[in-house]
């Protein structure tokens, strides 16, 4: 992504983004429709127009609804008809430093210019509440960019006087109430228009005849970043970044040159290129996204460049390395495969045109930007794209590289036993199953959005959905926890219904499909039972709605002893009569209820 | 640049940014000939304009003009 920007400058989108808009409106992909509220303190039709490019691009179909101009603190706080019957899945605070009311006059004291801080960040925090009241969806709020002027010239980024001061300590707070604020997320502006530059950010024409806050440019970037949060909110964002290795990790050919020869780090240009990318990778697996490799040549060989010493990267840091001499789609395909990782989650970065054009011809579904010919561009084309764009870091993301690296000792051990049993045995796991506490709603949220294949029902709720769900006490909420010898894989399990007469009716279970095969789902099954027998329930209802991608659990219900109720177009429905408390799992230690 | 040159040119900007292919327009039409001609297109259609013939228009001359041939006339003397 954004394809949309490797194939249209600024100028041709401003142009033609209504032709672009239907013709992707119109060519039968599957979109998924969404509502979303724009509540602006500036014209933002602009805004709307490319936000609604991306967003398609991305694959929803957004209907919008926009505030009366200027009105976004009214209708958040007091709410507005036409909005409440809009019903939106999203809102968006669409502010910008042109909304800031006040700024502290010259001969205002530090103490009263800290209380208009106050006052600005509360007034904000009043708008998210008032959304809250009246609809249960996430938030996006902007930040503040700087003005184009500074009446204290330098001094105005550090007497706590100058606007920019004023704006600088702002944003620091408006972040961490927003961090603190459940399901609100920011969209930075302020980084956005730095990026850009001021001068071409502010369009003064655009904003005196217009009102418009931001030059066509500016609506351009806050589009792109803005699409990328809300698919981060869809579970959208993706997981794993598929390198390629000679010219892309380093200079030259490792086959050739050999570990000594190969262009890395220090005292080289091109090799400081290559080592960049190579911490930028390394950052992102550090919180989560996979890393793999895909590339032709020598495994044993290929595996020595990460021996260099000037090499960020080591070839324990990837889940799936794949240096063989087939085709690169092949190898894509298996790592998709070995790690349970859909190729729509992948992303595939390689300097040769080649590779790129067959391994996006063969596999659609995979990212792969186009990548400037020069090494020192590529972290630009990986980062501008917000592939990776995460709605918080939770504990899970910074144990998943470790998850990884554990598995492959767990393929060994399981090499070791002929029977499965006996090398589930040997994991020693251990669970936990209950009601997750607060904590643990973000990855839950996270999990639900992102599971794909072990998935029974595809049901996607946001984080304000979760909370309302773990609020009510007759709700069935489970979330699933699993250690074994080799390590903690962290909250892998979610299993939510609702009560309904003597039925329990299962929502939505889903588990990460790093702990397949494990006996998790029947230990999730036992708790679930439980559950049932608290809320004086005597059968427990499933479904399983098939998509394109849950094919694994298919046979789930059934392969849990459910008797079949109907079957329409594959959609099948299934119960279970719950006579008392089970222990059906073998494997896992399970402790239920408060840790 | 001739005005008939100047005059294929921003059809073809009001074709792309109210998306009618086949749209023509001549110099005496406005906005009121246009249904999407609003204020919003208008600034769309000004910001095509200024970026196509690399020309800047002035805040208090575009509220002036009034139809297509008042476009053309001032893009013309601002291309001298």
């Amino acid at each position: 992504m954004s394809k949309l920007l490797e194939s249209n400058s600024i100028d041709e989108l401003q142009r033609r983004h209504r032709r672009l808009r239907r013709e992707m409106r119109d060519s039968g992909k599957k979109l998924t429709p969404k509502r979303i509220a724009i509540l602006g303190g500036s014209t933002t039709a602009s805004f709307v127009d490319f936000l609604d490019l991306f967003l398609l691009e991305s694959g929803v179909d957004a209907t919008f609804y926009q505030s009366d101009y200027g009105l976004y603190f009214e209708e958040a706080v007091y709410g507005n008809e036409v909005l409440k019957t809009f019903a939106p899945d999203l809102c968006f605070v669409f502010t910008t430093v042109r909304n800031i009311e006040h700024f502290p006059a010259m001969h205002d004291s530090p103490e009263s210019a800290e209380k208009l801080l106050n006052q600005t960040v509360e007034k904000f925090q009043a708008i998210w509440s008032g959304i809250r009241k009246q609809f249960h969806v996430p938030i996006i709020q902007n930040n503040f960019e700087f003005l184009p002027h500074r009446e204290l010239g330098n001094l105005d980024a550090a007497d706590y006087r100058g606007k920019n001061h004023f704006i600088l300590e702002l944003n620091r707070r408006l972040s961490e109430e927003i961090l603190k604020t459940s399901a609100v997320h920011l969209n930075d502006l302020h980084y956005l228009s730095s990026s850009l530059g001021l001068q071409q950010w502010h369009d003064k024409k655009f904003w005196y005849a217009y009102k418009y806050a931001m030059s066509t440019h500016g609506c351009v970037l806050a589009a792109q970043s803005a699409a990328a949060i809300v698919r981060a909110i869809l579970g959208k964002s993706k997981k794993c970044l598929v390198l390629d290795l000679d010219n892309t990790l380093w200079g030259g050919v490792i086959g050739d040159d050999g570990e000594d020869g190969i262009r890395l780090g220090a005292g080289d240009p091109m090799g400081e290129a290559h080592q960049d990318l190579q911490a930028y990778a390394s950052r992102l697996s550090d919180r989560g996204i996979i890393l793999a490799v895909a590339s032709k040549n020598e495994h044993d060989i290929a595996k020595t460049g990460f021996s260099h010493g000037q090499s960020k990267l080591r070839y324990e840091d990837f889940g799936s390395f794949k240096a063989n001499w087939g085709p690169k789609d092949s190898s894509i395909k298996d790592i998709g495969f070995e790690l349970n990782i859909g190729l729509d989650a992948m992303v595939f970065i390689d300097d040769n045109p080649a590779e790129r054009l067959r391994v996006s011809s063969e596999i659609p579904d995979i990212s792969v930007p186009e990548i400037p010919e020069e090494a020192l561009h590529y972290v630009d084309a990986l980062d501008r794209a917000y592939f990776f764009e995460p709605l918080r870091i939770v504990p899970d993301d910074l144990k998943r590289k470790q998850f990884y690296a554990d598995n492959l000792k767990r393929s060994d051990l399981q090499a070791t036993f002929a029977n499965y049993d006996d090398y589930l045995k040997s994991l020693e796991m251990t669970a936990s199953i209950k009601r997750p506490n607060e904590q643990q709603l973000e990855r839950v949220t996270q999990l639900i959005n992102k599971t794909n294949q072990f998935n029974l029902t595809t049901l996607r709720l946001t984080r304000s959905q979760v909370d309302e769900i773990w609020a009510n006490d007759s709700s069935v909420l489970l979330a699933g926890s699993l250690k074994d010898r080799f390590g903690d894989n962290g909250l892998i399990s979610v299993v939510i219904g609702h009560k309904q007469g003597h039925d329990l009716n299962v929502d939505l279970w889903i588990m990460s499909c790093r702990v397949l095969k494990r006996g998790m789902e029947v230990a999730m099954f036992d708790a679930l039972v439980a559950e049932a027998l608290r809320l004086g329930c005597n059968k427990i209802k499933g479904r399983y709605l098939p998509t394109a991608k849950n094919g694994l659990v298919r046979n789930h219900y059934k392969d849990l002893n459910f008797q079949e109720l109907g079957n329409q177009d594959g959609a099948t429905t299934w119960h279970f009569t719950v006579t008392g408390p089970q222990k059906l799992n073998r494997f896992i230690g399970v402790q239920n209820g408060e840790t | 640049m001739e005005r008939h040159e100047i005059h294929g040119r921003v059809q073809n900007i009001f074709r792309d940014i109210f998306d009618q292919p086949s749209l023509a327009v001549v110099d005496s039409t406005s906005a009121e000939s246009i249904d999407e001609w609003d204020s919003l297109n208008h600034i769309s259609l000004v910001t095509a304009i200024e970026k196509e013939f690399k020309i800047k228009f002035g805040i208090t001359e575009l509220q002036d003009l009034k139809n297509v041939g008042e476009m053309l006339d001032l893009i013309k003397r601002k291309l001298h």
